[in-house]
C-alpha cells in the first residue's frame, strides 16, 4: 500500500491517470442506478429524442435512436474493463508459466518446444490471429477476451523466459541450487517474485492496448454485439452522421484514448517508479 | 605550478527529500591539476562516489540537490554535460555489471563510443579496439568483441571498461573503485597503462579507492574524505609519512602488512577433506570453446583454510560451481573423504557445504527480507517452524554480529558489510562441515574488509570446519589460509604452505604476484 502511495506521489501524471481510470469504473457501475436514462443501455429507442445536441439535460448529447450519449459512453467502460483485465490475466495465466518453464530449463528440449510453439503464435500479425479466434468463436465479448489473450500470451512468456534466465544465472539462485532447491522452489521463491515489476508494467501498457484492439474489433463486427454496449461499437453505429451528429461518435472516441493514454502513463510511471527505486540500491 | 584542469568550488550535495535533509557533500573544494593522479580515499557511505558523479554530472537533480560550483578549465562551455561526457571526461564505474549494455556485444557498445568520439568508420573502430583489447589483456581480441557482458567475468569486464574510458583519450579519467576484481599482477599492469596514457596525452585522473597499496603507488596527491567533507588533501608522501587529520591516521594504520609471524605458522594437517582429481571444464562460447579449468588437481585437507589465488577468468567461479556440483564437470572426479576415511563420489548439491559469493548485493535475493534468506536453508532442510528458524537464526546472528532489527529489511537496506555478513549467517546456518569464501571481501573497504577477514577466522576457529577461500589478492589470505594454491589460467600451478608460496614461490606468475605485495 505505502508503495502504491508512493508511485502516485512520484509524478502527477500517476495520479491524475489512476484517478480517472478509476473515476471511470466506478461510474460504470453506478450509471445504470444514477442515470435518468439507465433504460437506454439496455436497447430502448426514443425517436423522439433523436440527435440532440450536448445539453445540461443530455450532457453529451443523443444519438440518433434518441439515447443519451453520456450513458451510454459511461457504461462501455464496463466492457473496454473487462477486456482490459481478461486480456492481461488471461495472457499472463498462459504466458508466465509457460515462460518460467522455459527459462528455468533453458537449452534443453522443454525450453526449446516451449518457445517454438509461443514463436508460432508470433508469426501472426497481432491482429489476424484475434480475428480468427473470433471469427471461429463467434463474435462477442468474451471470445474478444479469449483472441486476443491467446495472441498476446507469447509477449509475457518471452519477458518472463528472459528474466528467468538472467535470474537463474544469479548467485542467490547458485546459493539455492547449492542447498539442494529443486526447480519449482527456484521459480517460486526466486525467479517469480524478481519478475512481478516487469509483469506489472506490460501489463498495465497491454490493457490500454487490449481495449483499443477490442474496439477495432467491435467496429468491424467481431466484438460485441447490440444492444451490449462498448466503445468500438459505438463508434462504429456513429460513423456515418460523424459529420452531421459529431458528438455521438466524438465521445466514446474521446473516452477509448483517455483510458488508452491512462494505461499508458501508468505503465511508464511504474517503470521509472521500478527504476528509481532501484537505482537507489 | 601545474594548470588546473578542473575545481570544484564549494560543492555541496543534499538527499532531495522532504522528510530527511541528509548532507552527502559537505563543502568540498578540489582542484585537479593537468597530467596528476589524485587519490581519493574514505571508508564507504563517506561520499567518494556522490563526488565523482557530481563531477561527471551524473546525479539526478530530482534526487539530489547540489550548490556550488564545477569548472572545467580546458572547455569552459560546461553547460552541456553530455559533450563532456564521454569526450573530454570519462568515468570508469565501480560495479562492471551495472556498467555494459547486457543486450549488445560488448565490441558494439565500445565502437559506438569510438564512432561519437572519432567519428572512424566501421572498420577503423574495429582495428582500435583489437588493439585496445590487447593491452588490456583480453586475448583472442576477436572472440571478446563478440561476447556479451554474462559471458564474461567480473575482471574481464572491468577491463573492457577501462579499455573503452581510456580509448577515447579523456582529458580527465574519474575512476571510481576500478580495480576490486583484479589481481595485484593485473591490478599493477593496468595501471601501468593508465600511467603511460597519463604521460602521453597528459590526462589527469580521479582515482577512488579503498586500495591503499594502489593510491600509494600511482597518486601523486592524495584527498581523504570522511562523511562528506574532504579532511585532509596532500601530496601522497605527506599523508602517509606524516598524516594530519585523525581519521588520516587511522586509515593509513590500516594498511595491511605482512605478518611474518602470522605467515610461518606450519601447518600440521594432513588428512585429506576433498580430492579433486583431472577436473576440466569447457565453456562453449559462440561455438568456439573456451577453457576454463584444464585437469586441475588439489585436495582440501580437513579443518584447513585453504586460500585459492587467482587472476580473473582463472577459473576460480567455476572450481566454486563445480565443487558445489551447480554445474558439471566435463572430466575428472571430486570426492568427499568422511571420517572413517572412506571416500566418496561427490555428484550431487552438498547440502553440509556453505558458500559465501563476492558481490553481496547479487548473492541475496532483493525480494526478500533478511530473516527469509537466513531461512531458506532451513526450509530446504524441512525446517519449517518459526521458532526453530528463529533459534538458529538467533545464534549466526549473534556470531556474524547482525542486529535483530536488520531481520525485517531488505538487502538494498543494508551496507554492503551488513550484507555480507548476513551472506556469511546464511551459510553458517546449516551448521557446514565445509565453507567456501568466494572473494568475500574485495567489494568492501579496507576497515570492513579487516573486520570480515577476522569474522571468518573467528568462525573457522570456533566451528572447526574446513574452508576455501578464493581471491585474487594475496595478502587477504596472509594469516588465515594454513595453505595456498595458484590458479592460472585454469591450472593448479602450484599449491603449498602460505609460507613457502610467499617465500620460496617456483612458478613465475606466483613469483610476479609475490613481488607485488612486498613492494
Amino acid at each position: 500500500m505505502k508503495s502504491f502511495f508512493n508511485f502516485l506521489y512520484l509524478k502527477k501524471s500517476n495520479l491524475i491517470a489512476v484517478l480517472f481510470l478509476v473515476l471511470i469504473f466506478f461510474l460504470s457501475f453506478l450509471v445504470p442506478f444514477l442515470s435518468p436514462y439507465s433504460d437506454d443501455i439496455h436497447g430502448a429507442v426514443f425517436f423522439e429524442n433523436k440527435n440532440h445536441l450536448p445539453s445540461i439535460s443530455h450532457w453529451f448529447g443523443t444519438d440518433s435512436a434518441g439515447r443519451d450519449v453520456f450513458t451510454l459512453t459511461v457504461y462501455g467502460a464496463m466492457s473496454s474493463f473487462k477486456v482490459a483485465f481478461g486480456v492481461v490475466f488471461l495472457s499472463v495465466l498462459i504466458g508466465v508459466p509457460v515462460g518460467l518453464i522455459a527459462g528455468a530449463s533453458s537449452g534443453s528440449k522443454t525450453d526449446e518446444a516451449l518457445m517454438r510453439i509461443t514463436d508460432g503464435f508470433l508469426a501472426f500479425p497481432p491482429i489476424v490471429l484475434p480475428i480468427i479466434i473470433t471469427t471461429v468463436l463467434g463474435p462477442s465479448l468474451n471470445n474478444v477476451i479469449i483472441g486476443i489473450a491467446i495472441s498476446w500470451f507469447p509477449w509475457y512468456a518471452r519477458i518472463s523466459r528472459s528474466q528467468a534466465i538472467i535470474i537463474k544465472s544469479s548467485d542467490y539462485v547458485m546459493v539455492s541450487k547449492s542447498l539442494g532447491a529443486s526447480k519449482f522452489h527456484i521459480i517460486k521463491n526466486h525467479i517469480f517474485p524478481n519478475i512481478v515489476n516487469s509483469l506489472f508494467i506490460q501489463g498495465s501498457i497491454d490493457a490500454g492496448y487490449a481495449i483499443l484492439t477490442a474496439a477495432g474489433l467491435s467496429f468491424i463486427g467481431l466484438g460485441v454485439q447490440p444492444p451490449d454496449v462498448e466503445w468500438g461499437l459505438l463508434i462504429n453505429t456513429a460513423r456515418s452522421q460523424f459529420l452531421n451528429n459529431w458528438w455521438v461518435m466524438f465521445f466514446p472516441g474521446l473516452f477509448l484514448v483517455l483510458s488508452v493514454v491512462s494505461f499508458n502513463i501508468i505503465g511508464d510511471g511504474l517503470r521509472e517508479y521500478y527504476n528509481r527505486k532501484w537505482d537507489r540500491i | 605550478m601545474k594548470s588546473k584542469i578542473l575545481t570544484l568550488n564549494d560543492i555541496s550535495v543534499e538527499l532531495n527529500n522532504k522528510k530527511s535533509q541528509a548532507k552527502i557533500l559537505d563543502s568540498i573544494s578540489l582542484d585537479i591539476y593537468k597530467s596528476e593522479i589524485l587519490g581519493l580515499i574514505g571508508k564507504t557511505g563517506s561520499g567518494k562516489s556522490i563526488l565523482a558523479k557530481t563531477i561527471v554530472g551524473l546525479i539526478n537533480s530530482k534526487d539530489f540537490k547540489k550548490r556550488g560550483e564545477i569548472l572545467f578549465h580546458e572547455d569552459n562551455n560546461l553547460k552541456d554535460k553530455t559533450t563532456l561526457r564521454g569526450l573530454q571526461v570519462s568515468m570508469i564505474f565501480q560495479e562492471p555489471t551495472k556498467s555494459l549494455n547486457p543486450v549488445q556485444s560488448v565490441g558494439k557498445q565500445f565502437r559506438i563510443i569510438l564512432k561519437k568520439k572519432f567519428r572512424y568508420n566501421k572498420g577503423r573502430c574495429q582495428k582500435m579496439i583489437k588493439a585496445w583489447f590487447k593491452k588490456v589483456q583480453l586475448r583472442p581480441a576477436n572472440s571478446f568483441m563478440q561476447r556479451y557482458p554474462h559471458q564474461l567475468s567480473g575482471g574481464q569486464m572491468q577491463r573492457v571498461m577501462i579499455a573503452i574510458a581510456m580509448a577515447i583519450r579523456p582529458k580527465l579519467l574519474v575512476a571510481d573503485e576500478i580495480t576490486t576484481a583484479l589481481d595485484a599482477n593485473l591490478k599493477n599492469e593496468i595501471f601501468d597503462l593508465v600511467l603511460s596514457l597519463v604521460k602521453e596525452s597528459k590526462t589527469s585522473v580521479l582515482l577512488i579507492s579503498h586500495d591503499l597499496h594502489l593510491i600509494k603507488s600511482y597518486c601523486d596527491r592524495i584527498s581523504v574524505i570522511e562523511k562528506g567533507r574532504i579532511v585532509e588533501t596532500d601530496k601522497t608522501k605527506n599523508i602517509f609519512g606524516n598524516p594530519k587529520a585523525w581519521y588520516t591516521k587511522k586509515t593509513v594504520k590500516t594498511l595491511f602488512k605482512v605478518d611474518n609471524k602470522k605467515a610461518l605458522s606450519k601447518s600440521k594437517l594432513s588428512e585429506p577433506f576433498i580430492i579433486i582429481k583431472n577436473i576440466s571444464k569447457t565453456y562453449n562460447v559462440f561455438g568456439s570453446s573456451v577453457l576454463a579449468l584444464k585437469k586441475a588437481n588439489l585436495n582440501i585437507l580437513n579443518k584447513e583454510v585453504l586460500g585459492i589465488i587467482g587472476q580473473s577468468g582463472s577459473g576460480k567461479s567455476t572450481l566454486v560451481k563445480i565443487l558445489l556440483q551447480v554445474i558439471r564437470q566435463d572430466e575428472g572426479v571430486i570426492k568427499i573423504v568422511d571420517g572413517l576415511g572412506r571416500a566418496k563420489k561427490h555428484q550431487e548439491p552438498n547440502r553440509k557445504f556453505g558458500v559465501v559469493f563476492q558481490d553481496s548485493l547479487g548473492s541475496l535475493n532483493p525480494k526478500m527480507k533478511i530473516f527469509d534468506i537466513l531461512a531458506e536453508p532451513l526450509v530446504l532442510r524441512g525446517i519449517t517452524s518459526f521458532e526453530n528458524i528463529k533459534q538458529k537464526a538467533d545464534i549466526v546472528m549473534k556470531q556474524t554480529n547482525i542486529k535483530d532489527s536488520f531481520l525485517y529489511r531488505y538487502p538494498y537496506e543494508l551496507s554492503g558489510g551488513q550484507r555480507q555478513r548476513v551472506s556469511i549467517a546464511r551459510a553458517l546456518i546449516t551448521e557446514p562441515s565445509f565453507l567456501i569464501l568466494d572473494e568475500p571481501t574485495s567489494s568492501l573497504d579496507i576497515q570492513v574488509q579487516k573486520r570480515i577477514l577476522r569474522l571468518i577466522k573467528k568462525i573457522k576457529e570456533k566451528n572447526k570446519i574446513t574452508v576455501v577461500l578464493i581471491s585474487h589478492d594475496l595478502e587477504s589470505m596472509i594469516g588465515l589460509a594454513d595453505r595456498i594454491a595458484v590458479l592460472y589460467k585454469g591450472e593448479i600451478v602450484e599449491q603449498g604452505n602460505t609460507n613457502e608460496i610467499l617465500y620460496n614461490p617456483n612458478n613465475q606468475y606466483t613469483k610476479n604476484l609475490v613481488s607485488t605485495i612486498s613492494n
